[in-house]
C-alpha cells in the first residue's frame, strides 16, 4: 500500500507527466514523502543538502534570517516545483531555510536518484524549465528592487503571485494564499507600515480589494503602470 | 550505429547544464538576500545596478562598462564606508558578478 502511494505521490507530479510506467514505478521506489505541519521547517540553513523536495500540495517559503533576526523571503513555492537542489553538489550545505507555509505534502530523493530522472529528456527539459523559471524569478526581483520604488515593488509582487496563485473570481484574479501585510513586506523589501500605505491607496484607486488575507487584482492595467519605472 | 555513446553525451550535458543553472540561482538567491537585507554588498549592488542602467555603457552586447567612477564617491552614493565598499566590490568580483579595475 505504502509502495502504490509513493506511486500515486510522484506519478502524479507534472514534472514526471513524460515517464512511463516503468519509469515512475523506478522512482517511486526511490521516493520519500511526508507532509509537513504549517510553520514546520523542511530544512534549516547549514544543514546538510542530501535531499530534493518536490512538493505535491501545499506552499513552502523559502527565507534567510539577516543578521540582526529578520526574516528575508526569497521565494514562496506551490505544487509541482522543486526546491533543495544544491544537494546536486558534493558536500553541499542549504544556504536557506525552507518552511510550510500551511499543511503541505512533500516527495523527496538523494542525489544519485535525481541523477537518474536527468537520463529521460523529456523530464529533464522540465527540470531544467523549473530551474530556469526560478533563476528568473530572483533576478527579476533583484531588478525590482533596484528600479522600482515601493508601489512599484508591491504592485510587481501582486502581478507575480496572481501569475503564480491566481484563481479567477467574478471580479478579478484572487491570489490563492494568505498574505498578511508583514509578508509582503518581507518579499518586497519594505516596512510594514509602507506596504500597508501603499495596499490602501491601491484599494482607493480600484487596482486590488481584499477579504481577510485574501487579496484580488481589480484592475491589472493599473497595477502595470506602477510597475513601469520612471 | 551505436548510439548510446551519444545519448550518455546529452545525459552528461544535461547534468552540466542543470549544475550551472544551479550555481547561478545560489549567486543570484545570495545577491537577492544581500540586497533585501539592505547589508553593505546589497547596497553597492543597488548603487551600481542604476549606475550601469543610467550611465554604462554596451560592449559587444555582453558586458556593460563603466568608467572614471570616483571609489569614494561610491562610497558616499552607497553610504557606506570605504572598507565595506572594498569588500562589496570583492565579493562582487569572486562571484562573477562585476569584473573592476582600481586606478592608484
Amino acid at each position: 500500500m505504502l509502495y502504490m502511494e509513493k506511486i500515486r505521490c510522484m506519478k502524479e507530479l507534472a514534472i514526471f507527466s513524460a515517464l512511463n510506467f516503468t519509469e515512475r514505478e523506478k522512482i517511486g521506489a526511490l521516493a520519500g514523502k511526508k507532509v509537513y505541519r504549517k510553520n514546520e521547517y523542511i530544512f534549516r540553513e547549514g544543514e546538510l543538502a542530501d535531499t530534493i523536495y518536490l512538493i505535491k500540495y501545499g506552499r513552502v517559503r523559502l527565507l534567510k534570517i539577516s543578521a540582526n533576526g529578520k526574516e528575508i523571503i526569497l521565494d514562496i513555492l506551490k505544487e509541482d516545483d522543486i526546491f533543495g537542489e544544491n544537494t546536486f553538489f558534493d558536500d553541499a550545505r542549504h544556504i536557506i531555510f525552507a518552511q510550510a507555509l500551511e499543511e503541505t505534502f512533500i516527495c523527496s530523493c538523494n542525489r544519485d536518484s535525481f541523477a537518474l530522472l536527468l537520463q529521460n529528456p523529456q523530464t529533464s527539459l522540465k527540470i531544467i524549465q523549473l530551474l530556469g523559471k526560478k533563476l528568473n524569478n530572483y533576478t527579476e526581483q533583484v531588478a525590482s528592487i533596484a528600479f522600482r520604488d515601493v508601489k512599484g515593488r508591491i504592485s510587481a509582487a501582486l502581478l507575480r503571485l496572481a501569475d503564480e496563485y491566481g484563481k479567477p473570481s467574478p471580479v478579478g484574479t484572487t491570489i490563492d494564499i494568505d498574505l498578511t501585510h508583514q509578508d509582503v513586506a518581507n518579499l518586497v523589501n519594505a516596512s510594514r507600515v509602507m506596504v500597508t500605505n501603499v495596499l490602501s491607496n491601491l484599494k482607493q484607486e480600484g487596482a486590488i480589494a481584499s477579504k481577510g488575507h485574501r487579496l484580488t487584482l481589480l484592475n491589472r492595467e493599473k497595477l502595470v503602470q506602477a510597475t513601469e519605472v520612471v | 550505429m551505436d548510439q548510446k555513446p551519444a545519448a550518455n553525451n546529452k545525459i552528461e550535458k544535461n547534468i552540466e547544464l542543470v549544475k550551472n543553472i544551479i550555481l547561478s540561482i545560489n549567486t543570484m538567491s545570495m545577491l537577492l538576500y544581500e540586497i533585501k537585507a539592505a547589508t553593505p554588498l546589497g547596497k553597492t549592488l543597488k548603487v551600481l545596478i542604476n549606475l550601469f542602467n543610467k550611465e554604462g555603457k554596451s560592449s559587444s552586447g555582453r558586458t556593460i562598462n563603466l568608467t572614471d567612477i570616483s571609489f569614494r564617491h561610491l562610497a558616499d552614493m552607497t553610504g557606506i564606508s570605504g572598507e565595506e565598499l572594498q569588500e562589496a566590490l570583492d565579493c562582487l568580483q569572486r562571484q562573477g558578478v562585476i569584473f573592476y579595475r582600481r586606478s592608484p
